[in-house]
């Protein structure tokens, strides 16, 4: 992501290269540029969102392991308020588990805990700063 | 056909099922519940000590057993409720037949002075949890307590 966000100081180096080897073919192109932010440049045409598409969360991520099975925790505490406000944003909002890397099982359980918990106001339901 | 299917259904659900399968369960042993509730933060602590010990009063009426009675004390809420940025909370661990739940839940519903309540029954997992908890303490609930106190 962070190649992505940066491709503003990379902006005129692929701009010159592109002139550069106006006449080559899209493959040879792609050969030559060694920075992979200037490839996907090229062969995506600079549109954003088709970079994103490329560098898209979960594309050719090594699989991220559930972080409440690793800790061999069985079950998630509504009272425990630390843990909770790390799955959820600045906001108030549950983040979705291709963020957290949090599988199916324990997501289901960590949905109704923070739900719990901003029943009796340990959490909020929307963050002061946004209301 | 319709009759006879019906018929089935008569006898089977209201005849044996329902009749008795409430009392199964209580003839072994009563679930486990967690309550936890808000007092309104306006009340001097006698009053609060008074509620704590009404609705622990309550609870022994009504054939539960308690047994934990958490005070954590005042925090801050995370969003105003009735219009007060604090609450005074009191978590109790008891076990109780079924039926009584739904009266405590009106009970706590109608109290003014109880801003929230919730009412959880355990599970296996959540029973394990509480029984860990219990042989460890929690120092995060501690310290709440004491900076409560202070």
């Amino acid at each position: 992501m962070e190649g992505v966000t940066g491709d503003a100081p990379t902006e005129d180096a692929p701009a010159t290269q592109v002139e550069q080897i106006a006449e080559q073919s899209d493959r040879e192109i792609v050969k030559k540029a060694v920075d992979p932010d200037v490839a996907a440049t090229l062969m995506a045409g600079s549109t954003n969102d088709t970079l994103q598409r490329i560098a898209a969360p979960g594309a050719r991520h090594e699989r991220q392991t559930c972080p409440f099975k690793a800790a061999g925790i069985e079950y998630i505490d509504y009272k425990d308020t630390d843990t909770l406000k790390q799955y959820i944003n600045e906001q108030g909002r549950i983040l979705p588990r291709r963020m957290t890397g949090v599988s199916a099982k324990f997501q289901r359980q960590l949905t109704t805990a923070i739900k719990r918990a901003r029943h009796v106001a340990l959490l909020p339901f929307v963050a002061d700063n946004v209301k | 056909m319709r009759g006879t299917v019906r018929a089935g259904l008569h006898t089977y659900p209201t005849g044996t099922s329902r009749g008795t399968s409430p009392h199964a369960p209580m003839a072994t042993t009563p679930p486990m519940y967690e309550l936890m509730y808000i007092i309104n933060p306006v009340l001097n602590e006698e009053q609060t000590d008074d509620i704590v010990k009404r609705v622990d009063a309550f609870l022994k009426d009504n054939g539960a057993t308690i047994d934990q009675t958490n005070v954590i004390g005042s925090q801050r809420l995370a969003y105003p409720i009735e219009k007060k940025r604090n609450g005074f909370y009191v978590q109790v661990n008891f076990s109780s037949a079924g039926d009584f739940i739904a009266r405590l839940d009106r009970a706590l519903r109608i109290n003014d002075e109880i801003m929230r309540h919730l009412l959880l029954r355990y599970d296996a997992k959540m029973q394990r949890h509480y029984d860990a908890q219990k042989s460890t303490p929690a120092p995060a609930a501690e310290t709440e307590a004491a900076e409560a106190e202070a």
